[in-house]
This record gives structure tokens, C-alpha cells and sequence, in this order.
């Protein structure tokens, strides 16, 4: 008998993948991009959804609700597969992606989809104004809050820096960052091509709490996600350390796979594992 | 004018909590009142004005009404994706207010310049802009902005100093009547509508007897107005501290060449496609250089009207 936990792990990890599925046949049939940017983050966005953040799918306008943004808003389709299964939105509508009259489009627009807090898409955006709730939070003396999502890449952008700075002199504890640290930019690498060195001594220099993460596996986000809040005066960053194109073993740590789409062969190769590891997992389910 | 921003923006908040005044680095002397009375309002978010425009819709999404505050090239050139993106596609109720806009800073240079503002701002979607000719009309912008719950741009200068009441009350979207005429307007906006009023005194005696129009609202423009004076005027000039690409003058220009029964000559006066280059802490020396003069006002009308 499996402990409740470690099946509570394989739970997730059998939604994750077959979120990954969904994905990857919404942005197939859509002939849209970003499958690998949108794979980097499934395990990231499906934690906070289900066991992080406080918000009613029924109710996303709440006004008593955790907030979280996706600053990286390419990666959006990890985010549409996650509020559709937890009910924001019926889920035939993935099916509509970035069709002519869908509410989803290819970067998340707020006035179209419930549960999207911010209209992202354009590089440096979403943390800025997620300082914003998180500056509005501590004016009302709220408990609640707010999460941000960001990728290693959008950290080029200057904008982020001013950001991190303002939240941290404003004591901001009621925020935390969290970036999806798949080290690939479009071209190649990161360290080959604008190096971002480390992160975690940056983001202590600019006054954060820190925290690292394995941003796949669901016990280590348990444990980290557990650490937060910390309730010393500092803002806190999760570094997590992921895969781009994680989950389809010939997409992974290939930066092609930003924007190219797999041709009918590559299509089967995937499916063919993912479904694969559908099947493991609910064989160790025993469902 | 900064001092009629300072009243207004501390009677706003004295009626609404929600109001917030954000600044980026700029007035804290003559916001000293305001940050001792109202502490829990007030915001320095430095030089970084990117975020700052970013916080302030994250604020705004959170029912505040921030009035984010400083130099115009800074609030609106260096962040204006932040702009068009987190205000105004997320249809943030952020209000940008802009100081010291055309050549204000008059020996500062192009820095600390701005006539290009009009026309970036105006082309944004859900953005409302304000540009008051007075006191009264900075208190009445802000309190409007307050209102409004959409993006507003509020356009001030330094040096519009003027005390006169207009009368009637500021509409969005209204331009005023400021002298009546009869076969003449002058169209104008911020510091220029004193030098359209001066102008329209001198052209009476040469039988052109100028309306002037002020416009604290350059969008929405008041096209029911311009309509009607085009048919009544035999010559219309407008008049800005801006570019003459992209705006009041541009904008007046777009009403009348679409209007079937226009029947008037039309001239934009404005900086011409240039770079102010030329220093001086009399701003009433660079309007002179650079065409904007009462003197060159009257000529032009002068010249239209008699071609």
C-alpha cells in the first residue's frame, strides 16, 4: 500500500502528463508555438493551482483571493489546460485555441479568460504590476497573495530589476516570485549567449528570500511550496530548476522547440510517450 | 501649475482613500503636506518609471486610483508599452499625470522635453487625455480623472498659471469657449490659450473677430464644436506647445477634412517636426523662436483670413 502522499505525488504526475497531452494536441491542432515553454511550467502551474493558491474556479473575481500572474504569457497554454480542469472555464473551449472568436488566444488576455488576473504576453510586465496587488494587499492589510510567474529569459528585461528592487524595499513578504529557470533562450543557452549567472545571489543582493526548487518534481515543490511564507519583511524567490520541453524526451533541452511544431511522425513519437507514461502511472495507481 | 496639482490631488484624496499619489522621485517639497497628512497614500517609487507604471495597474486592478506623477518625457516615451499594455489593454484605472510637458524645462533641453506626448497618448486605446490652460482647470482635470474610472493622461505645464475663472462646468470630451468671435477661431490647449486670447484681442482691430477655444480634453475631442465653427469661420488656426505631427492640431485637422459642410481654411501651428534647440528659462523666447508667438499667431490668422 502506497502512502497517501507518494500517492498524492503520482496523482499530479499523472495529470501533469496528461496535461501535457493536451497541450501539445491544442497547440498542434491550432498550429500555434511555445510548446516547450508552456512544458517547462505544467508541474509549476498545476501545483499552485491545486494546492496553493486560494481562489474560487466558480468565483475568480472574489475579491478575497490569492492572485497569481503569469508573466511569461507565451507559455499561456499550461495555463488554459490547468483553469479548464479545475472548472474556470468548460473544457471544450481548448479546443477553440487561437481560433477566430475563442477567449483563448496565444498570451492570456484578461478580459476574456476567468481566473487571469493580468494580460501578459510582452517580456516584463507581469511582475511589475504583481508588486502592484502586492503593494495594494499590504494597503488593506490582506492575507492574501501573490505569486508571479516568470521565465529565466524574460529576466533580461530591465524592467523585472526595478521591480525586485520596490518589493523588496517595501517589504513585500506577502509576494513571491517564481522563476522557471530553463536556462534555453530562443537562439541557444543562456550561458552561451546572455549569461544570467546566478540568480539567487542576485535576487539576495537585492534583499529576497530565497529558495530553490526542482520545478518537476512535486515532493520537492511540496516542501519548498510549504517554506512559503516566510514572514521576515523579504519578498521570496523560487528559482526552479526546469527543462524546456520537459516531458517529450526528443523536445527537451532543444531550443528549436520553441516555435517549431512537430510533423506527423514527431507528433505520433510524443503522443506515443506521453501516452506511455499515462499508462505507468495509472498502472502504479493501480486505476 | 504644480501647486494646483498639489491642492487638487490633496482635496482628491481628502474625498476618496482610494486615490494614491506615486511619484518618481520628484515633488517631495511641494508634496510635504500631502505625505504628512496622508502617509498611507503616498508612494515613491524612484527613478523607475517602467515599474512604476507597471505597480500602478497592479494597484489600480486592486480598486485604487493611483495618480502617478512626474516629468512628461518620463511618464509617458520611456514606458509607454508599460502603457499601452498594462494600463490601457488591461484598462487599468491609472491616471499619468505629466509635469513640466512642451518646453516647460526650457533650458534643460530635449531631455526633459515633450511634443511628441499629445500624439502617443492619443493613439492608445481607453486613454483619455486632459491638458488644462489654468488653475481651475487642473483641479477640475484631476477630479474628472478621479471619476473616470479608465486610463487618463493629464497633460500639465509649469507655467499656466493663470487665476481666471472659466465659466460653465468641465465636461469630458467639452472643449470652452473662451472669447466669443465671429469670423475667426483660434483653436489652443495648455499655455497657448492665453496667447490665443491675446492674439484674438489684437486681431479686432483688422475686422477678424477670433473665437478661442480652449481644449482641457484632447480626447475625446469635441468634434460637434469644430464641426460648427467650420461652417461658421472663414479661417481656423490651431495652436499647440507639441509637434504639429499628432496633435490637437492634427487631431482638429482629421474632424474637419472628414466633415462634408467644412468651409473654413485650416492652419496648424506647432513646433515644426523639430527638436527644440534653443535654450531659455522665458518660455515666452522659444515660442517666439519657434513660430509660436502672439506675433505670429496674429500674422498667420492675418495672412489666412485675407487668402
Amino acid at each position: 500500500m502506497r502512502s497517501k502522499q507518494n500517492r498524492e505525488v503520482l496523482q499530479l504526475e499523472l495529470k501533469a502528463t496528461e496535461l501535457r497531452k493536451q497541450i501539445l494536441e491544442m497547440i498542434v491542432t491550432a498550429r500555434g508555438t511555445h510548446i516547450a515553454s508552456a512544458f517547462s511550467i505544467v508541474e509549476l502551474v498545476l501545483y499552485l493551482y491545486k494546492n496553493v493558491l486560494r481562489i474560487d474556479p466558480k468565483n475568480p473575481n472574489e475579491e478575497k483571493r490569492d492572485k497569481f500572474v503569469l508573466s511569461k504569457g507565451h507559455g499561456c497554454a499550461a495555463l488554459y489546460v490547468v483553469l479548464a480542469d479545475l472548472g474556470f472555464f468548460p473544457k471544450k473551449l481548448l479546443n477553440t485555441f487561437t481560433s477566430f472568436g475563442s477567449i483563448l488566444g496565444g498570451h492570456p488576455d484578461r478580459s476574456k479568460i476567468p481566473g487571469v488576473e493580468v494580460s501578459t504576453g510582452s517580456l516584463g510586465h507581469g511582475f511589475s504590476v504583481a508588486v502592484g496587488f502586492a503593494l495594494a494587499n499590504k494597503m488593506n492589510h490582506s492575507k492574501y497573495r501573490v505569486y508571479c510567474l516568470v521565465g529565466d529569459e524574460e529576466l533580461n528585461e530591465g524592467s523585472n530589476w526595478e521591480a525586485a528592487q520596490i518589493a523588496a524595499h517595501h517589504k513585500l513578504d506577502n509576494l513571491s516570485l517564481i522563476i522557471d529557470e530553463n536556462k534555453l533562450m530562443i537562439s541557444g543557452f543562456m550561458k552561451d549567449i546572455l549569461d544570467s549567472f546566478s540568480l539567487k545571489e542576485k535576487f539576495r543582493a537585492f534583499g529576497w528570500n530565497t529558495i530553490e526548487v526542482n520545478g518537476h518534481n512535486f515532493s520537492d515543490l511540496s516542501e519548498k511550496f510549504k517554506l512559503a511564507p516566510i514572514k521576515n519583511g523579504k519578498p521570496i524567490v523560487m528559482i526552479a530548476d526546469t527543462i524546456k520541453g520537459k516531458g517529450v524526451s526528443f523536445m527537451e533541452n532543444k531550443k528549436e522547440w520553441y516555435s517549431v511544431l512537430p510533423d506527423e511522425e514527431q507528433m505520433d513519437v510524443a503522443v506515443e510517450e506521453l501516452n506511455s507514461n499515462i499508462e505507468k502511472l495509472r498502472e502504479q495507481l493501480e486505476i | 501649475m504644480r501647486d494646483s496639482y498639489v491642492s487638487a490631488i490633496y482635496n482628491a484624496t481628502k474625498i476618496n482613500s482610494n486615490v494614491l499619489c506615486i511619484v518618481g522621485d520628484i515633488g517631495s517639497f511641494l508634496l510635504r503636506h500631502y505625505i504628512e497628512d496622508f502617509p498611507a497614500n503616498y508612494l515613491n517609487l524612484g527613478a523607475a518609471e517602467a515599474n512604476m507604471v507597471g505597480v500602478a495597474a497592479g494597484l489600480a486592478m486592486s480598486g485604487k486610483i493611483p495618480f502617478v506623477y512626474t516629468i512628461t518625457p518620463f511618464i509617458t516615451a520611456r514606458c509607454y508599452e508599460q502603457i499601452k499594455l498594462d494600463v490601457c489593454h488591461n484598462r487599468a484605472n491609472v491616471k499619468l499625470v505629466g509635469v513640466g510637458s512642451g518646453v516647460s524645462y526650457g533650458t534643460m533641453g530635449s531631455t526633459h522635453h515633450s511634443l511628441e506626448d499629445i500624439a502617443i497618448m492619443r493613439v492608445l486605446p481607453n486613454m483619455t487625455i486632459f491638458s488644462p490652460s489654468n488653475k481651475q482647470e487642473v483641479e477640475e482635470a484631476v477630479f474628472a480623472a478621479m471619476k473616470l474610472k479608465d486610463p487618463v493622461y493629464i497633460r500639465l505645464t509649469l507655467t499656466a498659471n493663470s487665476t481666471d475663472k472659466y465659466r460653465g462646468k468641465f465636461e469630458i470630451g467639452k472643449a470652452r469657449i473662451v472669447r466669443k468671435g465671429q469670423n475667426a477661431a483660434i483653436m489652443a490647449t495648455g499655455d497657448m490659450v492665453s496667447i490665443a486670447i491675446n492674439a484674438a484681442k489684437a486681431l479686432e482691430k483688422n475686422n477678424i473677430n477670433c473665437f478661442v477655444i480652449d481644449f482641457p480634453t484632447l480626447k475625446p475631442i469635441d468634434e460637434s464644436l469644430i464641426k460648427k465653427l467650420s461652417e461658421k469661420c472663414k479661417a481656423i488656426i490651431s495652436i499647440e506647445e507639441h509637434s504639429v505631427v499628432g496633435g490637437l492640431g492634427s487631431t482638429i485637422g482629421s474632424v474637419l477634412s472628414q466633415y462634408p459642410n467644412n468651409k473654413t481654411c485650416f492652419k496648424i501651428l506647432g513646433f515644426n517636426d523639430v527638436f527644440c534647440g534653443e535654450y531659455s528659462s522665458d518660455k515666452l523666447k522659444l515660442f517666439e523662436e519657434y513660430g509660436l508667438s502672439t506675433r505670429n499667431l496674429v500674422k498667420t490668422m492675418l495672412d489666412l483670413f485675407n487668402s
